[in-house]
C-alpha cells in the first residue's frame, strides 16, 4: 500500500525483562490516524487501560515517528510521545524535534515503545536494530544535558539521536521533561515516567535509507520549501519565537505576576532586540531545518555571567513576566536551570509565579522557601524556587506534585492556581484572546496552545469575528486542533508547514510524493478521528465538561490593567463558546462524542 | 495618533514608535498611503500584521474606510504564527 516514507515496524523494549521484540505495525492504522500522534494514540488506547497510574510499571512511553519524519525536506524532525502523564494524571500527547525521531527511522523503525521498570538506573543503546541496556548507575544526578553527551559517547559518536532525563526526572518531579537534543517532550511531566523505570536515556544511530515513493517529486517540493522559508520564516531565523513577546505584551495578553494582569512594564528589557543584540550566541537548527529557529543565548556579563541556555517566547514568558522578572540574564540563567534539573520551563515558570504569589499574601513563608523571600521580580526568588522544585525541597516538594497536587493539600488557595486538567496555560492570556480560552479548556493534553488549538493569528486577521468574540470561536478551534492533530502525525514542524504546502487549505502532493498514498482527501477527516480518539481515551479516563473548564482568576477577574483593561471571560461566556465547539464536534453537553460522531468517523473499528 | 513597530518590524521601519498626524477626517488608508510614503511600508502585506486599537484592520466592518481619531493606537508587527 505504501512505497515510502513508513518502514511498517516497531521496536518495543520491556525493561523488566530486557527483552526486546520487532513488531509489525498494521499498515490500516497509517490510513486511519497517518503515524505520528495518530499512531501513537492508538497504541496507547489499546495498551493503557484508565486504571494504571503514570507513575507505576504499567505505563509505557510510545514514540512514533510520522511519514515525513526524516525525509530530505525542511526539519522533517518530528515525532510524538503518548503516555500517561504524571501533571495531569491522563493521556499525554507530546511532540518533539531534535534528531532521535530520525535517527529511529534510518535504524529501520517508526516508533518505539518501552513498558516495564528497570531493576536499576539504566539507558538504551539502539543501533540498527540491535539494543543494549547500558548501566547508567553512575550518571545518576547528571543533568539532562551532561547524559546527552554520556549517551552520544558511547555510541561512539557520529550521527546519534538521544533523549535524557535530569534529576528532577529521577526524583519523580511531576514537572519533569524529556531531553531530546536539546528539544523537548516538554509539558506533562514524561520525565518522570522514565525516571519511574529508571531509564536515564535512550541514544538511537541507523544506517538505513527511509524510502520515497517519489524521489523527483519530493526534490522539486524540497528545492521550493527552502527558497519559500528564506522569506515566509526570515524572522524566525533572526529572531526564532521570542519575535512575538513584545507583539503579545502589546496586544495586552501577556501573563504577568501569575497571570494577575496581562501587560507588562519591562517588556523592552526582555524583548527579541534585547536577546538578539546582547545575548544571542548561534542559531540551533533541528534535523534539515533551513530555519534555525532555535535560540542559543550565553550570559556575557553580570550576575549570571556564564549562563546558557536555547531559549523560546513561553520560557521567556513564563519565567520573566509571568515571575515579575525583567531581566534576560536572570531568565536565561532560570532557564538553564530547568533544563540542567530536568524541568519544563512552562510548568516551572507557573508554579513559580505561583509560589511567588502565595509568598506575598503571606500564604507561605519564608519557612516553606528555605529562607527565600519568594517575591516577583526577585531573580534570586526565581532561581531559588526552580532549584526547590527539581530537588524536591520545602514547597518546592508540594508544587513537584503539580496544580493538581498542589490544590489536593490547598484548595483554599484555588483562586491562585491556574491550570486545566492539572497542566497550568501558557504565556497567552485568555482574557485577551477568548478563542484561546477555548483552546485551553478543550486541548486533549491540558492548558496547552499548540494541542488546542493557536487561534492568535485567526483571532486578529478574520473578518467573521475578532478575539473578545464568542460565536464562531468553536468551528474556529475544532479547524484548528484537527489541523495541528494531522500536522502532529505526519512527523513535520509546524514552523514550515506551510512551505511545503500544509497551509491552512494544504495541498499536501508531498503525501503522495513520500508515501506513494494520497492522503489528501482524507487528511481533515484524519485529523477529526485523532482528535475524537483522545476525547475517547479521556472519557474513559474519567474527563468530561467539568474538566474542559478554565481556572478562576479568567473567569472571575477582570484585568486591572494594560491595553486589556477590564476584560474577563466569564463562565457564561465560556459557555457559550463551549456548547458551540461540542456541537459542531458531535459530542454531547457532557463532552462525549456521540455515537453518530463515532460511526462517521470510522472510529467503531478502532475503538472496542 | 501613535504608530508602533513592534518585534521586526522595527528594523524594517528604522524605530520604535511615532506620533502620527494625519488631516481630519483620515482613514486607515491615508495611513497606508503615509506609512508608503514615509516607512516603505507597503499594506497590505502577506508578512504584516496591522492592529488599530487592539483589533485587526480587516476586523472593522469599513475596512480601510475606518476613520481614525486622535489617540488610535496603530500596531505593525510581523504576521504571527505558531504556538
Amino acid at each position: 500500500m505504501y512505497s515510502g516514507g513508513y518502514l511498517g515496524k516497531l521496536l518495543r523494549v520491556n525493561l523488566t525483562s530486557k527483552t526486546v521484540r520487532t513488531e509489525a505495525i498494521d499498515p490500516r492504522r497509517f490510513e486511519l490516524l497517518l503515524g505520528g500522534r495518530g499512531v501513537a494514540a492508538k497504541y496507547y488506547y489499546d495498551e493503557i487501560p484508565a486504571a494504571v497510574g503514570p507513575l507505576e510499571a504499567a505505563n509505557k512511553l510510545f514514540f512514533f515517528t510520522g511519514p515525513l519524519t526524516g525525509l530530505p525536506l525542511p526539519s522533517t524532525t518530528k515525532f510524538q510521545l503518548s503516555t500517561r502523564s504524571p501533571e495531569t494524571r491522563r493521556y499525554l500527547c507530546s511532540n518533539s524535534g531534535g534528531d532521535f525521531g530520525p535517527r529511529l527511522k534510518m535504524a529501520g523503525f517508526d516508533g518505539l515503545i518501552v513498558e516495564g521498570q528497570a531493576a536499576d538506573w539504566t539507558y538504551l543503546r539502539i543501533k540498527d536494530g540491535q539494543v543494549a541496556f547500558g548501566d547508567a548507575r553512575p550518571w545518576q544526578g547528571y543533568s539532562s544535558t551532561r547524559t546527552l553527551e554520556e549517551l552520544k559517547a558511547v555510541m561512539g559518536g557520529g550521527k546519534v539521536g538521544a533523549m535524557s532525563i535530569g534529576p528532577a526526572g529521577e526524583r519523580l518531579v511531576r514537572l519533569s521533561y524529556i531531553n531530546v537534543d536539546s528539544r523537548a517532550f516538554g509539558r506533562g511531566g514524561p520525565g518522570a515516567v522514565m525516571g519511574s523505570k529508571r531509564l536515564k536515556g535512550i541514544a538511537v544511530s541507523g544506517s538505513g535509507k527511509i524510502p520515497l515513493a517519489d524521489p523527483a517529486k519530493t526534490a522539486e517540493i524540497q528545492k521550493a520549501a527552502v527558497a519559500d522559508l528564506k522569506t515566509s520564516r526570515a524572522n524566525h531565523t533572526k529572531f526564532g519565537t521570542p519575535q512575538y513577546l513584545e507583539v503579545i505584551n502589546e496586544l495586552g495578553c501577556m501573563p504577568t505576576r501569575n497571570f494577575q494582569t496581562a501587560w507588562f512594564e519591562g517588556m523592552s528589557r526582555i524583548d527579541a532586540h534585547v536577546m538578539y543584540d546582547h545575548y544571542l550566541e548561534k542559531n540551533y537548527a533541528c534535523f534539515h531545518c533551513t530555519v534555525a529557529c532555535g535560540k542559543t543565548c550565553v550570559v556575557r556579563e553580570g550576575p549570571y555571567a556564564g549562563a546558557r541556555a536555547r531559549t523560546e517566547f513561553e520560557t521567556i514568558g513564563l519565567l520573566g513576566p509571568n515571575c515579575g522578572i525583567d531581566d534576560f540574564g536572570a531568565i536565561i540563567k532560570a532557564n538553564q536551570l530547568c533544563d540542567e534539573l530536568g524541568l519544563d520551563t512552562m510548568s516551572a515558570g507557573c508554579a513559580v509565579g505561583l509560589a511567588m504569589e502565595l509568598f506575598e499574601r503571606g500564604l507561605i513563608s519564608t519557612k516553606d522557601t528555605a529562607g527565600i523571600e519568594a517575591r516577583f521580580g526577585s531573580p534570586a526568588a526565581l532561581h531559588g524556587l526552580i532549584e526547590l522544585i527539581g530537588e524536591r525541597q520545602g514547597i518546592g516538594d508540594l508544587l513537584a506534585e503539580g496544580m493538581i497536587g498542589v490544590r489536593a493539600v490547598h484548595p483554599e488557595w484555588s483562586p491562585y492556581i491556574l491550570d486545566v486538567k492539572g497542566m497550568p496555560p501558557a504565556a497567552y492570556d485568555p482574557r485577551g484572546f477568548h478563542g484561546n480560552g477555548l483552546t485551553y479548556g478543550t486541548s486533549s493534553r491540558g492548558a496547552c496552545h499548540n494541542v488546542g488549538g493557536w487561534t492568535i493569528r485567526a483571532e486578529l486577521q478574520s473578518g467573521k469575528y475578532d478575539r473578545f468574540a464568542l460565536k464562531g470561536k468553536g468551528p474556529l478551534v475544532k479547524s484548528l486542533q484537527d489541523n495541528r492533530a494531522y500536522v502532529d502525525s505526519l512527523g513535520m514542524c509546524t514552523v514550515v508547514r506551510g512551505a511545503v504546502g500544509f497551509s491552512d487549505e494544504p495541498k499536501g502532493e508531498i503525501m503522495k510524493a513520500a508515501t506513494g498514498y494520497d492522503f489528501m482527501p482524507e487528511l481533515m477527516e484524519i485529523g477529526e478521528r485523532i482528535y475524537c480518539l483522545e476525547r475517547v481515551i479521556l472519557n474513559r479516563e474519567g474527563t468530561h465538561r467539568q474538566d474542559d473548564l478554565l481556572p478562576e482568576r479568567f473567569t472571575k477577574e477582570k484585568l486591572p490593567d494594560g491595553p486589556t483593561k477590564g476584560r474577563i471571560l466569564t463562565e457564561e461566556m465560556y459557555a457559550t463558546m463551549l456548547d458551540e465547539y461540542y456541537q459542531v464536534r458531535g459530542w454531547d453537553s457532557d463532552g462525549v462524542p456521540t455515537a453518530d460522531t463515532l460511526r462517521r468517523l470510522g472510529l467503531r473499528e478502532l475503538i472496542t | 495618533m501613535r504608530v508602533r513597530y513592534l518585534s521586526a518590524l522595527r528594523d524594517r521601519a528604522g524605530l520604535r514608535e511615532e506620533p502620527v498626524e494625519l488631516a481630519a477626517g483620515s482613514r486607515l488608508r491615508e495611513l497606508a498611503d503615509w506609512l508608503a510614503l514615509t516607512r516603505a511600508l507597503k499594506l497590505p502585506d502577506p508578512l504584516v500584521m496591522a492592529t488599530l486599537n487592539g483589533r485587526g484592520w480587516g476586523q472593522y466592518a469599513e475596512g480601510m474606510d475606518k476613520p481614525l481619531a486622535d489617540g488610535d493606537e496603530i500596531a505593525l508587527f510581523p504576521v504571527v504564527g505558531g504556538g
